[in-house]
């Protein structure tokens, strides 16, 4: 599940301007839908819908608008948070904030019509899907507004709170897109779908805690508490590792339990591996926003794996 | 579709009013987009359940945001036409006692028949409809959601024909938000609408969304809104520099702001309802006279002065109404328009004085080769010189007046007389105790201590001259006396003093004992003189301590 968006890439230079090769004036061609698909969250919507694509076919799930109204509702929910921390995120992602700052009216409008239409689509789901179509806006409203000002001094928002903010963000998304599947066509919740619930759940916490090594700087002057800013980027790689090794230790008990079958072990262990991957990464590259992009990718190869073998058909 | 639709524009509505908070009407609006959206969510789960009690269940529920709307509606309503006092806590509660009911009522329906007294599915058209029966509440919920509904437009309904282009544009859309379900209502319960037993007010509710979204975009219903218009209105009459006073026909005082209060030195609650003759006779007597033009009021017991001018208030008939009587302070004005006169006219005297003994002996000595004319002559120019100073410094004072002024210490003000009197005048006697308590003072006293210890040595025609000096604290004043044992000042100069001005018959011959008593009035002090040609002048001067230093 995707958890933050990032600054992939550096401008090109004047003399690479200079001696525009093909790739590079493609780029330059390309490089205003590329900021628009990523800063503005929509590549986020993407995954978002992959992933509940990805639940519906392991859980043997019909199609039905779920994944929509699930990259609806990250791209509305993602907007607003971009929206909401335009100053703090000045520092740690300049050219996202740029980009959301010059659009930043449109952005709010289109978020808030992408918001209406997945609450719209999910009411067809009937009341449990139109139920998780509200958690986020309403989570989000906690999570990262003063939403109660006449609270004391030095109440914090839910994003300030150690450990709290990350575990909020990974429950509140492993709902939406394990869930809005199965409440779509009223299936019951049996042992595989907590597996593959806990699996996302755990797999997103990890995905929130990778940009916030990145951010450690900035989270830490404006009092955000993250596991980077608290134990330090070497200790919040051992956990990550942790988390991972116990996701892994979780879906091969399922396995073993005859919970999930052996195709889906694969496939989540496949996206385990990719997470790793990224972890191992962390401070040993320059280009922190691209590891966090790659940790949000992380779920598409299990995408791509489940979904290609069913087009050929 | 249609409820799909509703719920889509009520939530992205709800969203691009929450952005709008805390502006007056955001918060309400998003309630009520909320309570539309429950009630085409709830109607949608209803139309999808397959039993009669899941459908009962959905329209009992549906309740919570069926109630709602009215309350939100009316609320905003209120607050964006700015009628925010009746939007305060315990309104909310008043308004919201019927809805409140109902949802309890809505939510308890299975064990009472008040809102709905028969419950069944029927078959219409191959569909299955719940079919329920109202109750006596429902129809008191009915006639109070069209009551809330017709209170919340009435407002509205007044800036349709408002002269701004945008409170038009919302004015009118916002009533057609409002228009869409209530007709779509009405149509429904006189059974006018084939909806097969469902209530179809919902799916108007995309019409209401589409424009209170109108509203919102195309006439930046927060953008621009018309609730401060009432308050101005209030309030520039409450916190206008002149005072206010409306008068009916019969001359009974009906409104007065704070300013028209202090004025007349009276209360609101004593003086609203009565007839200005009781509150204020000398006011009252101005009538005919302020109609003729402008003229004084001058109210007694007081050092304030108010020019009062008079306009009539007409109806849209032309018919006169009443009038309202407006006072502005010109205490100011008046006392620096005296205070010029007194500097003109002693100004004038001196001079014309002084030229005349200087012409005088000019021609004396024009025949006559005489040092003591000469010297008298010399005497003269020195004293029109010292005079230009001392009009320049009066004048430096004035202009004071009217800025923000410093501090400065008394101890080192009284110092520093000190010195330069002592030097101009060394055979006279100071007594004086530096080094005590110290005080900031306002600066203007500089120049004052500088005059009084200057005419105490220089007039002091005493062989054993002494000018004595002592400090003393008095709560939030501190007490200069300054104490010679000279002549004594003339009674004509002391005219200044008791008067604050001179008349045309009395006037000082000096500048200095002017420059003291306007320089402590401008300052906030006090100025007394007790002066006789036998114990000498004691000059007492009341200083605000502005700090201790």
């Amino acid at each position: 599940m995707p958890t933050d968006a990032q600054n992939p890439g550096k401008q090109p230079d004047i003399e690479s301007v200079r001696n525009r090769s093909l790739i590079t004036k493609l780029a330059t061609l390309t490089r205003p839908v590329r900021n628009i698909f990523l800063y503005s969250s929509v590549y986020l919507a993407v995954i978002a819908m992959a992933e509940a694509v990805l639940v519906s076919e392991l859980l043997a799930l019909p199609l039905t608008p779920a994944p929509i109204v699930a990259g609806l509702l990250t791209f509305a929910v993602y907007g607003n948070d971009r929206l909401a921390d335009l100053e703090t995120d000045a520092k740690t992602s300049p050219a996202r904030t740029a980009f959301v700052r010059r659009y930043q009216n449109g952005f709010y409008v289109l978020a808030a019509i992408a918001y209406g239409l997945a609450v719209a689509l999910s009411a067809l789901g009937g009341p449990i899907s139109f139920g998780l179509s509200l958690l986020p806006g309403m989570c989000w409203i906690l999570y990262a507004c003063d939403w109660i000002p006449t609270l004391p001094s030095g109440t914090q928002r839910l994003k300030e709170v150690f450990l709290l903010n990350s575990t909020l963000v990974a429950v509140v998304w492993a709902l939406v897109i394990v869930c809005l599947p199965l409440t779509y066509v009223g299936a019951p919740a049996s042992p595989a779908v907590g597996v593959v619930f806990l699996f996302f759940v755990l797999a997103t916490f990890v995905n929130t805690e990778i940009p916030n090594v990145r951010d450690k700087e900035g989270d830490s002057e404006i009092g955000v508490r993250t596991l980077p800013v608290v134990v330090g980027v070497r200790w919040t790689k051992y956990i990550l590792y942790g988390i991972t090794g116990l996701t892994a230790v979780l879906l091969g008990v399922a396995f073993v339990a005859n919970i999930i079958n052996l195709r889906e072990a694969v496939v989540l262990l496949v996206s385990l591996l990719f997470l790793n991957g990224v972890i191992f990464c962390l401070n040993r590259t320059e280009n922190d926003s691209a590891l966090a992009v790659a940790a949000e990718c992380t779920r598409l190869p299990a995408f791509v794996v489940v979904v290609f073998p069913l087009l050929g058909q | 579709m249609v409820l799909v639709a509703t719920i889509a524009v009520g939530v992205t509505g709800g969203l691009l009013a929450w952005k709008e908070r805390p502006e007056p009407g955001a918060d309400p609006l998003i309630l009520l987009l909320a309570g539309q959206c429950w009630w085409s969510a709830t109607l949608i789960f209803r139309i999808d359940a397959a039993t009669l009690s899941s459908k009962v269940f959905w329209v009992d529920v549906s309740w919570i945001g069926v109630a709602i709307i009215p309350i939100a509606w009316l609320l905003f309503s209120l607050e964006y036409a700015g009628y925010t006092e009746y939007t305060a806590r315990k309104h909310i509660l008043l308004y919201s006692i019927v809805p409140a009911i109902t949802v309890f009522l809505g939510l308890t329906s299975h064990s009472h028949q008040l809102l709905y007294t028969n419950s069944v599915i029927i078959q219409e058209h191959g569909i299955a409809t719940l079919n329920r029966t109202p109750g006596v509440w429902f129809w008191i919920i009915a006639g109070y959601t069209y009551l809330l509904g017709l209170l919340g437009a009435l407002p509205l309904l007044k800036l349709v024909t408002s002269q701004v282009d945008p409170f038009r544009g919302q004015s009118l859309a916002l009533l057609l938000g409002l228009l869409a379900p209530w007709v779509t209502n009405v149509l429904f319960l006189m059974g006018s609408l084939p909806s097969a037993g469902v209530d179809p007010t919902p799916i108007a509710f995309a019409v209401s969304g589409l424009a209170y979204l109108g509203a919102l975009t195309r006439f930046q219903l927060f953008g621009a809104n018309p609730t401060p218009i009432r308050h101005a209105r209030n309030s520039l009459f409450q916190q206008m520099q002149q005072g206010a006073l409306v008068l009916d026909t019969h001359d009974h005082i009906v409104d007065m702001n704070d300013q028209a209060t202090t004025a007349l030195q009276t209360r609101p609650n004593e003086a609203l309802g009565r007839p200005l003759e009781q509150i204020s006779p000398d006011l009252s007597a101005l009538g005919s006279a302020t109609q003729a033009g402008q003229t004084i009021y001058r109210p007694n017991g007081v050092s304030q002065s108010y020019d009062v001018s008079e306009s009539l208030v007409t109806d849209i008939h032309d018919r006169t109404i009443g009038r309202v009587i407006t006072l502005h302070d010109v205490s100011n004005l008046l006392r620096d328009q005296q205070r010029l006169e007194v500097l003109h006219r002693v100004f004038r005297h001196n001079i014309r004085t002084n030229v005349q003994v200087i012409l005088g002996n000019a021609a004396y000595l024009a025949t006559h080769n005489s040092e003591s004319k000469a010297a008298t002559l010399q005497e003269h120019a020195v004293e029109i010189n010292e005079l230009g100073e001392k009009v320049r410094s009066v004048i430096d004072i004035f202009e004071q007046s009217r800025e923000e002024r410093d501090t400065l210490s008394l101890n080192s003000i009284l110092d520093e007389c000190l010195d330069s009197t002592s030097e101009a005048y060394p055979e006279v006697t100071f007594e004086y105790a530096s080094g005590q308590a110290d005080f900031a003072v306002d600066c203007l006293f500089d120049v004052v201590c500088l005059n009084i210890i200057q005419n105490a040595a220089q007039h002091n025609t005493s062989p054993d001259p002494v000018v004595s000096i002592e400090v003393e604290r008095d709560g939030e004043y501190v007490q200069v006396t300054v104490q010679d044992n000279g002549p004594g000042i003339d009674s004509n100069e002391l005219a200044l003093v008791e008067h604050g001005s001179e008349t045309p018959l009395k006037h000082g011959s000096g500048f200095g004992l002017a420059l003291v008593v306007w320089g402590t009035d401008i300052a906030g002090g006090t100025v007394d003189i007790e002066s006789s040609e036998t114990t000498g002048t004691t000059v007492i001067l009341r200083i605000p301590i502005l700090s201790s230093k």
